[in-house]
């Protein structure tokens, strides 16, 4: 996989790239800021872009510069990392793209491993949110309709809220996709959402902006 | 002073333990026995509890999205946090910097004093000067509690 990164911290921009290279990856540019990325990209081809989101061009440097890429080249990839987990940054995350990007904490990707299948699920279309804030999402308070989800929709709707398919969340749980796909109608149900079980991107999107809603109701 | 200290915490303390985190994670996928990887995994393991730490400390000296999304977003991800409820009545053009960094940071101390499940309203009027009404209900408490700030800011 072709990578350019672009984070201002020396340290954690040289880390990472010898993580990816570690994970058999190719770094074809390695920058501080959105603009020399920007350069980048639009010169060579690039699978995925990994942004941090607090750089220069200040403040949020990552998201007005992957909106670019994004613009630019809507088949590259994007990662979106940052210290913090923020609801505000997801939710600008999700305008940029509901395809092909994630958003995850610097630590969480610190391991070949989690970082290849960060990579992966992202060059396959979905989109990966840190499990932190999905789960924090779903913790309702007691008199939301998310209140009335038994503990495994609960656990269906947080794996979705992180961009898992179906299959994932069967595998996840040890249910079959069949059973996933029965708690879904019935989170749908329940939260009186439409669930096209075939477009996995509106789906997720609705579930974060419902839940997005209950915290501003409530 | 205390966007600062977020800063030098955010670029120094966190920035320098995230990339101890990628350097472990290199080290841990380079070791050869199950018990040196057993002890690397712990460490990181002990390392990112510690940055959660520091991201708290963090959020509560200066919420990270207040000079760059607003006043709105900044007091929502503190209530998120908190697990509170939240109902606010801000004013429909954001504040200016000086502003809106005094009256979240007063709201935010505030919010963090609230136990979980608390209901909050906020009210803010006024650019010159700012008007703040907070209204929290805690569970378990008598009735609501009732608290007024004005501000001057430049």
């Amino acid at each position: 996989m072709r990578v350019a990164i672009a984070e201002d911290g020396a340290l954690f921009r040289e880390g990472l790239v010898l993580l990816l290279e570690a994970a058999g990856h190719e770094v074809v540019g390695c920058v501080a800021d959105g603009d020399s990325l920007l350069k980048i990209v639009a010169t060579e081809p690039v699978d995925v872009a990994i942004l941090d989101i607090r750089m220069p061009p200040e403040p949020d440097g990552g998201l007005t510069t992957a909106e670019r890429i994004r613009a630019l080249r809507p088949d590259t990839g994007l990662l979106l990392l940052s210290h913090y987990a923020e609801t505000h940054y997801l939710m600008r995350v999700l305008e940029i793209g509901a395809e092909r990007i994630g958003y995850r904490l610097k630590e969480r990707i610190a391991g070949v491993q989690v970082l290849a299948d960060t990579l992966d699920r992202i060059t396959a279309g979905e989109i990966v949110i840190e499990p932190a804030l999905a789960k924090r999402l779903v913790q309702a308070p007691a008199d939301s309709p998310l209140a009335t989800l038994s503990e495994r929709e609960l656990d269906v709707l947080r794996l979705m809220a992180e961009g898992r398919t179906n299959n994932a969340i069967a595998k996840e749980l040890y249910v079959s996709p069949k059973a996933v796909e029965k708690h879904s109608a019935a989170i749908f149900a329940k939260l009186a959402l439409p669930g096209d079980q075939t477009v996995h991107h509106r789906r997720v999107l609705a579930v974060l902006a419902y839940l997005r809603a209950q915290k501003i109701d409530g | 002073m205390r966007c600062d200290l977020e800063r030098t915490l955010h670029d120094g303390a966190a920035a320098d333990m995230s990339a101890l985190a990628l350097e472990l994670g290199l080290i841990s996928m380079a070791a050869e026995d199950p018990d040196t990887e057993a002890r690397i995994d712990a460490a990181l393991g002990m390392l990112r509890r510690t940055i959660d730490d520091l991201r708290g400390i963090g959020s509560a000296l200066y919420p990270p999205v207040l000079v760059s999304a607003g006043l709105e977003p900044a007091l929502r991800s503190v209530a998120e946090r908190r697990d509170l409820r939240l109902r606010l009545d801000l004013p429909r053009r954001e504040l200016g910097m000086e502003a809106r960094s005094r009256t979240g940071l007063l709201v935010v101390d505030h919010l963090h004093t609230l136990c979980p499940g608390s209901a909050v309203r906020i009210r803010v009027r006024g650019r010159r000067f700012v008007r703040v009404r907070i209204t929290d209900e805690q569970p378990g408490w008598p009735g609501p509690r009732h608290h007024r700030a004005v501000l001057r800011c430049a």
